[in-house]
């Protein structure tokens, strides 16, 4: 009853006003992991003996620009992480916490990776069915720390615990950027009709498709600010297809493929899924955080708002898009906007 | 155990049929200065009669004898001679003594009605000589309940219309007009609302003309005792009772006229965040308290959480409050007991109240059919859906507006002048009904169909009875069904139905003067039917504040059908040891199936009359309770719990410093074991017994009431306290989750002349505990962020004050009156911060503010 009065005082009053709403990047994020099965990249769901890799999409505002002129964006922080692959202990209340580790797993250490660009890739292996009973576990748990600039926190919680201390940081140094991160892996209980990742199929802009040159993603490292000159070799349907500052709101449409819809059976219950879609940008306006596609749409819409004002050369705006079927799977795509002033000189005339 | 149980019951049931030797009790009334528990009225305002006119020889001193009868109000409501002197004497006794104010009677504190023997002398003095005019000398009172009028006009003229004198009663409603030449005068008195009055009156030289004036309509005293006999408030069974009566029930400002808010007020009793409806008692959690209506528990107490309560404050006689060491009479809960009782309907004539606000409208209505039954009902609802839909936002569809209703109705029904049967039905229905076409926010589990809706129905016959003379017998018993409905979205489910069914039996027996015996029986029972699907119940107390989005929780799913049966016996001996000292022994025995188990409590409260105006209470006390009902069910609970228990220890003192002034001073500890604690991660069997908890503090109150009349009345309380818990042997102490160190409340209500009422209350108090997050963990798969709690109720609200006014304007017609009232809560619109807010990833806050001014504009007419 009281979760219930908060909640709707909340809706009424407007709570969180004041907030950065959750659809703003402003800092680093972890927005979604996504787990293939080695060999059948399309399941979501791994078996037991299953080896499976899960791919975990960090974002930011990307590579800040330098201060001093003629000198090229710096490149982004480096991400530095630490994870457990393990079988967790059965709870109902509070975060997951591992009761067994799975050894081995092949990216979890916090080694740099050689890639600076690279997002953590974690593979392991899903225990047999014997050890997963004697936990009474239908899930894996991947658990660990994302930081950019420097390592993970060894032992953050071990010492809230133990109450040696009231913070916990993720980072050893507090003022790196980190998140502590929970990947709740379902195991497959329906082999022969097994759960699949989602798939988006396209994203448009105005009812047209989304413009290039940031129609496929953005490099982590292309600066934020800049972004104008990227936009010299296009044509000038697709440079009139990137919003001005100032504009009126733009619709983007996500569309899923009509096998991401899929059935299931639970209880003798014959359902459908729905998906949930996250939308995500690092500037402007969107509508809303969460949307759902529901059968038999295959599609969503949101509004999205660009600044009002902008420097001369252009703001890349980031956009990430990432849907999840409940059930484990998950895609996402991610796609850029070059907004420039609404009387720009490579405005065409 | 068994053996320390019969030798106490033997040493009640001895101390019981010993006697003292006293006289047997002839009757139930009170005879001046024959009831030590009584304190008998005080005469404070003595009337002189004037020495009538008689044939024949005037005797220097003669006495009239007069049987009196007090009001609790301290004024004269009947008069009669019991040994008569002559007819004029007679006359001149009983018109003096009609003018009597009395501090009233009072049975261990609490203001009865009294009857006395008064006996009025005579004293002849010589006449003056000479003496060529008349005077004229009166009382000016309101005919409704015989209060004083105050300052009122009064103009006297003469035969030819012509002012020959014009005055102006005092505040106590007297006037005297001396010199005035023999004859005929007109007096007029200027009632203002009450009307006007004109009486010829005829002034006799060298004579006072005594008079009386009633200004407005008589409305008769609406039940006087069933029968002929005189109900006799029962003694305190317990170490503290806090009473509101119905003079003041709808009159406190803050409360928009809800009697049960006014239950905030009182000490002891702390804050809930936001006014919702929680009864927090002495550092107690709100499910170990009670509420009560004419003796039956009540389901809901408050529509949607707190609102507004479920029963029409005009239809109630009184509030009582016991924060702790109540009575065998009541078991199941180790926090306290609010008791409401209903008033009777009227038996006079027909009455009735309407009434419309901002917030909601109700009517009720009242008469008495025979000379034997009256009835009375009441039917309110809210007019929230009227407002809400224009400020909600624009994706939050409504599929019902919150709406509110409740009903009354009860029968009185005086069979004999033995017996009493009351039949009663009421209930409340609450809905609310949102669609979220989209995810509220940032949260994607908030969305879809969310509704509320609880419903209850009671129905209840109650039937007392006098076995004799010294043997009163209350059977009670009461059915209804209670429906809760409570969905949000896919995330949360929990639809209800159960059938409270009570029924109470109590026997007491008036052995002598100084010992009575108490016997009853109790027994709660329930067929439930419930399914819930949502997150793991947890221990609630303690859990902390945050529990993050219902999208990360895993769900559970229960269906349960079953019959909770809980029966209790009591014994109770209360007697009067020498003329100082009361002694209450007490003993009560539980079964509550859920948990299979037994309990046994023993009570104990002894009242020392320190003097005529103090008197020092002591109590102590086991309490037992069974564990909620989520927390032993077998799908998601533990049936092998233990009942709770506590041990309340208190010592109180009371002060009647002057007349209408009360000091008070309790001061209490309570000791909690075998509490339900939640295992650490909701894993099977969910719930355990092992916490521990202790409060302690002292309360400190004054209490305003005129000695007589209703002109003002007030509150001054301060609580000082700690409420701490330890949810397992290995833990460390912690804060209670609405442990409030300082309470601070102050409340006056003022009757101005021509009917303007204000009143102000003041609270100050600590701000509720709260648990810090100092962290959050992102769900990958649900996309959102699950908190890290940080040391359980850490952090602190700031102080919380906050003033509410009410102001109302009356205008008495004949035959009904009209007011006008405005009610402000937070009247200077104070911020005051009753928790913390945080954003989507729990790495900002801001202070969650509570309610702000709110005002609620009424129109009320009765009659």
């Amino acid at each position: 009853m009281r979760l219930f009065g908060l909640s709707l005082l909340c809706l009424l009053i407007a709570c969180g006003d004041s907030f950065v709403p959750a659809w703003l990047v402003t800092n680093l994020r972890v927005v979604g992991a996504r787990v293939e099965v080695d060999g059948q990249p399309e399941r979501a769901r791994p078996e037991p003996g299953d080896d499976i890799q899960v791919s975990v999409l960090v974002i930011d505002q990307g590579a800040k620009p330098s201060e001093e002129m003629g000198v090229p964006a710096l490149t982004p922080e480096l991400l530095q992480w630490a994870f457990v692959a393990c079988i967790p202990q059965a709870t109902l209340i509070g975060p997951p916490i591992c009761r067994t580790i799975i050894e081995p797993c092949e990216g979890c250490d916090g080694q740099p990776p050689a890639d600076p660009l690279a997002f953590p890739l974690i593979g392991f292996q899903v225990p047999d069915q014997a050890e997963l009973d004697a936990a009474e576990a239908n899930n894996v748990l991947l658990q660990g720390v994302i930081c950019a600039g420097g390592p993970p926190a060894e032992d953050s919680i071990l010492r809230f615990i133990l109450g040696e201390t009231d913070q916990i940081n993720p980072c050893e140094d507090p003022d790196d950027e980190g998140r502590f991160v929970s990947v709740l892996v379902p195991i497959e209980s329906s082999p022969e009709d097994p759960n699949l990742n989602p798939e988006i199929s396209t994203v448009s802009l105005n009812g047209r498709s989304w413009p290039p040159p940031y129609d496929e993603a953005v490099r982590r490292d292309a600066p934020r600010t800049g972004c104008a000159p990227d936009l010299e070799a296009l044509s000038p349907e697709d440079r009139a297809a990137h919003p001005k500052a100032g504009d009126p709101p733009s619709s983007i449409n996500l569309f899923v493929t009509p096998q991401s819809l899929q059935s299931y059976v639970l209880d003798d219950v014959t359902l459908t899924e729905e998906l949930q879609v996250s939308w995500l940008t690092d500037g402007g306006d969107l509508e809303r955080t969460f949307s759902f596609i529901t059968d038999p749409a295959n599609s969503v819409l949101t509004q999205w708002g660009p600044f009002t004002g902008v420097p001369e050369d252009g703001v890349l705006v980031r956009f990430t898009f990432v849907i999840r079927d409940g059930r484990g799977g998950t895609d996402w795509r991610e796609r850029g906007l070059c907004i420039l002033p609404a009387q720009s000189a490579e405005s065409p005339p | 155990m068994l053996a320390a149980v019969l030798r106490l019951v033997a040493a009640l049931l001895l101390a019981g049929f010993v006697s003292n030797g006293a006289q047997a009790q002839k009757s139930f009334e009170l005879e001046e200065g024959n009831k030590p528990l009584v304190t008998p009225p005080k005469l404070i305002r003595f009337v002189e009669a004037d020495y009538p006119q008689t044939e024949g020889e005037q005797p220097e001193e003669t006495a009239v004898e007069l049987d009196v009868v007090v009001g609790k109000d301290g004024l004269v409501t009947e008069a009669s001679v019991a040994r008569s002197a002559g007819e004029a004497f007679d006359e001149a006794a009983l018109a003096a003594v009609r003018q009597f104010v009395f501090e009233p009677a009072r049975t261990d504190w609490e203001p009865i009605a009294a009857r006395i023997r008064y006996r009025y002398v005579f004293e002849l003095k010589a006449p003056p000589e000479a003496i060529t005019t008349g005077w004229l000398k009166g009382t000016v009172l309101l005919a409704e309940d015989d209060s004083t009028a105050g300052s009122v006009v009064i103009e006297i003229l003469n035969e030819r219309g012509e002012l020959v004198r014009d005055l102006v009663s005092g505040a106590d409603g007297t006037f005297i007009a001396t010199d005035l030449r023999p004859g005929k005068y007109t007096i007029r008195i200027l009632g203002g609302e009450y009307g006007d009055l004109k009486v010829e009156e005829e002034l006799v030289a060298a004579e006072v003309t005594q008079v009386i004036y009633r200004l407005g309509t008589k409305k008769k005293a609406a039940y006087g005792g069933f029968g002929a006999t005189a109900v006799i408030d029962a003694p305190p069974r317990e170490v503290i009772k806090r009473t509101i009566d119905k003079e003041e029930l709808t009159r406190i400002p803050g409360t928009r006229g809800d009697a049960l808010r006014a239950v905030e007020l009182l000490p002891g009793v702390a804050r809930p965040p936001f006014g919702i409806g929680l009864l927090i008692v002495r550092g107690s959690a709100p499910q170990d308290s009670e509420s009560f209506i004419d003796g039956i528990p009540v389901p809901l107490i408050y529509h949607f959480g707190g609102l507004t309560s479920i029963y029409n404050s005009y239809m109630l006689e009184k509030i009582d409050f016991y924060p702790g060491n109540f009575s065998v009479r009541y078991g199941r809960r180790t926090g306290g007991i609010l008791e409401v009782t209903t008033r009777d309907p009227a038996r006079d004539r027909i009455h009735g109240v309407a009434e419309i606000s901002v917030i909601d409208t109700f009517f009720t209505i009242e008469a008495p059919i025979t000379d034997k039954i009256s009835i009375s009902g009441g039917l309110r609802r809210s007019l929230l859906d009227l407002i809400l839909p224009s400020v909600l936002p624009d994706d939050v569809g409504i599929r019902q507006a919150p709406v509110y209703i409740d009903y009354q109705f009860k029968m009185n029904f005086l069979p004999s002048k033995r017996d009493r049967v009351r039949i009663s039905a009421y209930g409340s229905s609450d809905r609310l009904a949102l669609i979220l076409d989209e995810a509220s926010g940032d949260d994607p589990a908030i969305r879809g169909n969310t509704e509320l809706s609880t419903s209850f129905y009671n129905n209840q016959i109650d039937w007392t009875r006098r076995v004799g003379d010294r043997v009163e017998q209350e059977l009670a018993f009461n059915v209804g069904p209670t429906k809760i409905n409570f969905g949000l979205g896919d995330e949360f489910r929990l639809e209800g139905t159960f059938i409270q069914t009570y029924g109470r039996g109590e026997w007491r027996y008036q052995i002598t003067d100084k010992v009575r015996l108490i016997a009853g029986l109790d027994v709660y029972t329930a067929p439930i039917d419930l399914v819930y699907a949502g997150p793991q119940p947890g221990a609630g107390e303690g859990a902390g504040t945050q529990s993050g989005s219902l999208a990360s929780q895993d769900q559970v799913f229960a269906d349960v059908d079953t019959t909770i049966f809980r029966p209790g016996v009591y014994l109770e001996s209360n007697m009067q040891l020498g003329k100082l000292t009361q002694l209450i022994l007490g003993l009560r025995m539980d079964y509550f199936s859920a948990i299979d188990a037994f309990s046994v409590d023993p009570r104990l409260t002894t009242i020392f009359t320190v003097a005529e105006d103090m008197r020092v209470k002591v109590g102590v006390g086991i309490f037992s309770q069974p564990p909620e009902f989520q927390e032993s069910d077998a799908s998601i609970g533990n049936p092998n719990l233990d009942p709770i228990k506590a041990v309340h220890l208190g010592l109180g003192w009371e002060y009647d410093a002057l007349p209408g002034v009360r000091f008070g001073v309790e001061g209490f500890y309570k000791y909690l074991w075998d509490r339900t604690i939640s295992t650490p991660r909701g894993e099977a069997p969910f719930y355990l017994t092992g916490g521990i908890g202790r409060i302690y503090g002292a309360e400190f109150s004054i209490n305003l009431r005129p000695a007589t009349g209703r002109q003002y009345f007030g509150y001054l309380s301060y609580t000082l306290s700690r409420s701490e818990r330890k949810d397992g042997p290995n833990e460390p102490w912690r804060l209670f989750d609405f442990d409030q160190t300082h309470i601070l409340t102050a409340a006056f209500v003022y009757n101005f002349p021509r009917n303007w009422e204000i009143g102000g209350t003041f609270r100050l108090v600590s701000g509720n505990p709260g648990t810090p997050v100092i962290g959050s963990i992102y769900d990958a798969l649900n996309d959102v962020y699950i908190p890290i709690d940080g040391r359980v109720n850490t952090l602190r609200d700031p102080l919380f004050h906050s003033l509410s006014v009410r102001v109302q304007k009356k205008w008495v017609f004949k035959g009904w009156k009209l007011a006008l009232f405005l009610d402000i809560q937070n009247a200077y619109n104070q911020q005051n911060q009753e928790g913390i807010i945080y954003n989507y990833d729990f790495s900002q806050q801001t202070p969650l503010l509570g309610l702000p001014i709110i005002p609620a504009l009424g129109v009320r007419g009765e009659f």
